[in-house]
């Protein structure tokens, strides 16, 4: 009996945004916040927002480099949205209580 | 403040004072960066002769374009091609500085990368690879630095015989409009006169040297501890005689780093006579930019031929 060919799942595309496994797979710059430690779904938070409030840019070709469009991320606007909604307790970053929750 | 340090670039480390300069003419990039990672303007860059205000803003001058600003937490690295992968290589070229930062260098501290090559718009490569051999990589942060190109003394730097002060200048903003500011001093110097600036057994090499010894000791910028900023030596032919008499003590004529090539005396080509070549000066190494001064060295180590009679009186 012929089994069933599998059909190749293709690899899913790579997020524009980086999802660290742990907080010490981050770069130094975004482990911490206001000198107090992130944990790793806030850091991985802080890059998906950093992404999604940047803008695009483009720029011509020039004599040395070609042109295109660009992305410029918002990790400033990223982390004061994070501050707002959040506050330190004991050392770590705790969610507000009574913080309406922002749209995700 | 002084200048951070590039690991794994080739930084000029003369310039701290007027004893310790950089010498006029020598080609810089001046490489404004950021380890924060969320640079997304250019205000201003400039060199000016009084610290504070920005006299001539030189942002125009940047490369790339002080409107080139990308940044991503997502860049990668396949270890098989030598690629880095990143949303956009618009408005990159090759020698321009590009900040990466990675958990597993630096301690995860974004340190500054030389494009070797735009591949394509999505991929370059590095000159300074320390991935290289240690696998494909992920979530590298990414965000592209500045380089103002100058030759010291030029491009609103000023040079002078006893060695000028000038200071580099560095705004820039983030998307929420926050504006940092940096300055720099830093010492630019002319060539100091006679066998201080190149010189064969201690005498004027540019001038023209002269001695008996057929393997004569080169100096370049003896008397200034970082060599006015001169990272690498090499040979060329004489701009006029068209020929080059000198080699390193090894028997070649290629780039040395400067420490190597002046540790041991030349070697010339046989025979007495003039000798001739061109001493090229680089601030980095293999780079088609360039100091360069003809030289020449007169040897005569042929001992006088003496004669003797005996006559009647």
């Amino acid at each position: 009996m012929n089994k069933e060919k599998k059909t190749d799942t293709p690899n899913p595309e790579p997020l524009p945004f980086a999802q660290f496994g742990s907080i010490v797979e981050a770069p130094k710059h975004l482990q911490r916040l206001s000198d107090v430690l992130l944990n790793v779904d806030q850091i991985n938070r802080i890059c998906r927002r950093a992404y999604e409030l940047g803008e695009d840019r483009s720029i011509d070709d020039t004599e040395n480099a070609k042109g295109g469009t660009f992305r410029v991320e918002n990790l400033r606007a990223a982390r004061e949205e994070f501050q707002l909604e959040h506050s330190i307790e004991a050392n770590q970053w705790v969610p507000n209580t009574n913080q309406i929750k922002a749209v995700n | 403040m002084a200048l951070n340090t590039a690991p794994n670039l080739q930084n000029v480390t003369a310039g701290i004072s007027a004893a310790d300069p950089i010498l006029v003419g020598l080609p810089l990039d001046f490489a404004f960066g950021n380890t924060s990672f969320d640079v997304s303007s250019i205000s201003a860059a400039a060199i000016d002769q009084i610290s504070g205000a920005i006299g001539t803003n030189l942002r125009g001058n940047l490369s790339p374009a002080y409107t080139v600003a990308t940044n991503t937490t997502a860049a990668s690295y396949d270890d098989t091609s030598k690629q880095f992968a990143v949303t956009s290589t618009a408005g990159l070229a090759a020698g321009d500085i590009v900040n990466m930062a990675h958990a597993a260098f630096n301690s995860g501290v974004g340190q500054p990368f030389r494009i070797l090559a735009v591949v394509d718009i999505t991929h370059f490569t590095v000159t300074n690879n320390i991935f290289n051999n240690l696998g494909n990589k992920t979530n590298i942060s990414f965000q592209t630095d500045w380089r103002l190109p100058i030759l010291a003394g030029a491009g609103g730097s000023v040079s002078s015989a006893g060695g000028t002060a000038n200071y580099a200048k560095f705004q820039a903003l983030d998307l929420a409009g926050n504006l940092a500011t940096r300055e720099e001093l830093f010492y630019i110097r002319d060539a100091p006169a006679g066998a201080n600036f190149i010189s064969l057994n201690s005498l004027d090499a540019i001038a023209g040297s002269s001695g008996n010894t057929t393997t004569p000791t080169l100096n370049v910028l003896g008397a200034w501890a970082g060599r006015g900023g001169i990272i690498t030596l090499s040979w060329a032919n004489h701009s006029v005689q068209a020929r080059n008499d000198f080699k390193w003590n090894d028997g070649t004529t290629t780039e040395k780093a400067v420490g190597a090539a002046l540790g041991s005396p030349l070697t010339l080509t046989a025979g007495d006579g003039a000798k001739y070549g061109r001493l090229v000066m680089r601030s980095l190494t293999g780079s088609a930019f360039t100091v360069e001064r003809d030289i020449s060295y007169t040897l005569d180590s042929t001992a006088p031929t003496l004669a003797m009679y005996l006559l009647g009186r």
